[in-house]
């Protein structure tokens, strides 16, 4: 619809009121305008009613067809979602979605599982030393932890303890970054804990594993007394991130299952035994042992004497294992009988290849090497073994393994493959071949044939090349 | 070859062993027999989202379907986390109200492993959020009445102090 112009109209100032004059011309003019005007609302009205009711309409027709959002979702599909977020948060997550509506309130306080994931987190700050905490940020972790312990009702918990890996002084006190009280609280309730997560100093090791701590909380090699009772602990991490060696205070755990082990500094008590001295540990149970970040090459093949010791393991994990000072000066050679899988994961070819000359694992079947795609740079630096010999260190460790089933090398570089022309940008997924090469090699990633010469990496000219190691 | 009908009234043909990546349909298809040419109406989902659903199927088509208890029994080992594979990440990434339609056809085609990659998705979204922000992310009205306020005002002091 068009509007009608409407025009300005100017009354001259008036002085005196005369019927008939040109006051009541003016006041009729005015009249008219404003007749004019209403006519011109009225229909401009009438206009947006029709308009809005048309989009109204429209609007409940793109209903049945709109999409979604968050509050179509059924109660049961926000509960795994809450439960994926609370197990993996680490900013009180149960507490921030009780708080954001009343649905979600209700369904939070429903399910007490939903609670039971405390942690207790000092972050990084890097490049800067992390300062400490404020007061009122302990006891608020303090109270949350309460919290969390009282609405968790009975639930089996989660526990992740972290300080910060860099602190002011190398004497920081672990109470700055963490609350004494929470940490009281968890002690208290260490029967309900199922898993344990800690980044900790020699402190806060010692202040949380033991009943009573002695005074003297550093350079320990024997334990002070009772570790707290951890009845249904399944896996325990301990990242250590201290320079005082300490005396690792977990020496039996019925139930445990998995153990990792992350830039430890610790000692494991030795028992005799008639042909060398292993650690005393008592964890029934233990299948799978996750080492990273080792300090030196003494402290990971100390930490490996864990797999003897306890024969139940049967899958190592190497992660994140650096180029170590010390690599060269090891010559003896370990064989590991009882594990089946061994993984190594993210770590430097340095490593690779002298652990590939050093140990020995009789019983294994399945060996996985893994790249991580981020750092794939880091080959071309100085340090890095050359490809070739890398290869021959392990085909030299495969050949000592002769119940190997399958080998998988995952996100491996372009440039381990000489012969092959692969795009720069272009890297190798998954591979896994059986080393015999048998006709029922098994293979993922690659397509299986093509041009050996260009293109793409194939999965035959990729067991050539292992093949031809294995000829020599 | 199947095929699919959509909630707009489109069809999909696929192959069976894509569309058997859906136990629903898994399940119809067992029901009506081999030979049945009848397209699967598809009552709850539209052309766009099955569409991206398919594409799912296709990718992880051949891979061991997860078995109904497999969180139960990752749980007992380990705790679960939200990591998502590089494929599923970059398929994942699409506007708020796709993410939630796919949740949705998902959850009604008994897709458990792309419901977990939705659901982790979402989860990783709202992970060290405040209740504040998670309104605003989904926009969700607050709904406390004032004297739920006052309750869980403490509460709130705490959720808020960071």
């Amino acid at each position: 619809m068009s509007l009608p112009a409407v025009t300005a109209h100017i009354v001259e100032p008036i002085c005196a009121s005369h019927p008939g004059g040109p006051l009541d011309a003016a006041v009729e003019e005015l009249s008219a305008a404003l007749t004019q005007i209403e006519v011109v609302i009225s229909d401009t009205t009438s206009e947006i009613s029709e308009k809005t009711h048309t989009s109204k309409v429209d609007e409940v027709a793109t209903v049945r067809v709109r999409q979604a959002s968050f509050c179509d979702l059924p109660s049961e599909i926000l509960l795994a979602i809450f439960s994926y977020a609370c197990q993996v948060g680490e900013s009180w997550e149960a507490l921030s979605f009780s708080l954001v509506c009343g649905q979600w309130r209700t369904l939070m306080l429903a399910d007490p599982n939903l609670w039971s994931n405390i942690a207790l987190i000092a972050s990084d700050l890097f490049p800067d030393p992390t300062p400490s905490l404020p007061f009122s940020a302990l006891l608020r972790m303090a109270k949350l932890t309460l919290l969390y312990l009282e609405r968790s009702e009975d639930c089996m918990l989660s526990v992740t303890v972290k300080m910060p890996t860099r602190f002011r002084g190398l004497n920081a006190n672990w109470q700055s970054y963490i609350s004494v009280g929470a940490i009281n609280f968890l002690q208290r309730n260490s029967h309900r804990i199922k898993h344990l997560h800690l980044r900790t100093d020699h402190g806060l090791l010692h202040a949380f594993a033991y009943e009573e701590p002695c005074l003297v909380d550093s350079g320990h090699e024997q334990p002070c007394s009772d570790t707290i009772p951890l009845p249904h602990l399944i896996s325990l991490s301990v990242e250590y991130v201290s320079r005082h060696r300490f005396y690792f205070p977990f020496q039996r755990i019925s139930r445990l299952k998995h153990l990792a082990l992350g830039n430890e500094g610790l000692i494991f008590q030795k028992s005799p035994s008639p042909s060398h001295i292993v650690p005393s540990l008592t964890f029934p149970r233990l299948t799978r042992l996750v080492v990273s970040e080792p300090s030196s090459f003494h402290q990971f093949c100390r930490t490996m004497t864990l797999i003897n010791a306890l024969p139940r393991i049967k899958q190592v994990i190497l992660k994140r294992i650096p180029r170590l000072a010390d690599l060269s000066i090891s010559r003896q050679q370990v064989i590991l009988p009882e594990t089946s899988l061994l993984r190594i994961s993210k770590s430097s070819d340095a490593f690779l290849s002298t652990f590939c000359r050093v140990y020995q694992f009789s019983g294994l079947k399945a060996f996985e090497l893994d790249y991580d795609i981020a750092e794939r740079s880091a080959a071309s630096s100085p340090t890095a073994v050359a490809w070739s010999d890398l290869v021959c260190d392990i085909v030299y460790f495969i050949r000592r393994c002769p119940m190997v089933q399958t080998i998988t090398v995952r996100n491996a570089r372009e440039s381990c493959y000489p012969n092959a022309n692969v795009p720069g940008a272009q890297l190798v997924e998954e591979v896994v071949f059986e080393p015999q090469i048998s006709p029922n090699v098994h293979i993922i990633g690659f397509p299986i044939d093509g041009p050996e010469t260009e293109g793409p990496l194939t999965a035959r000219a990729m067991m050539e090349f292992f093949r031809g190691f294995e000829l020599k | 070859m199947i095929v699919l009908k959509t909630s707009d009234n489109e069809t999909f043909t696929v192959e069976r062993d894509v569309a058997e990546r859906s136990v629903l349909i898994k399940n119809m298809l067992d029901d009506i027999g081999e030979n049945s040419e009848q397209a699967i109406p598809l009552p709850n989902v539209n052309s766009s989202v099955l569409k991206k659903v398919l594409e799912y199927c296709e990718h992880h088509r051949g891979e061991p379907l997860p078995a109904a208890d497999a969180d139960t029994s990752q749980d007992d080992t380990r705790k679960r986390t939200t990591d998502i594979s590089e494929w599923d990440q970059k398929f994942i990434t699409v506007d708020q109200e796709m993410l939630f339609e796919i949740i949705l056809a998902a959850n009604y085609l008994d897709i458990k492993s792309l419901l977990d990659v939705g659901c982790k998705t979402v989860a990783n979204m709202i992970k060290g959020k405040t209740p504040e922000e998670i309104r605003k992310l989904f926009n969700i009205v607050n709904d406390f009445t004032p004297e739920e306020e006052a309750q869980i005002k403490k509460e709130n002091e705490w959720a808020e102090d960071r």
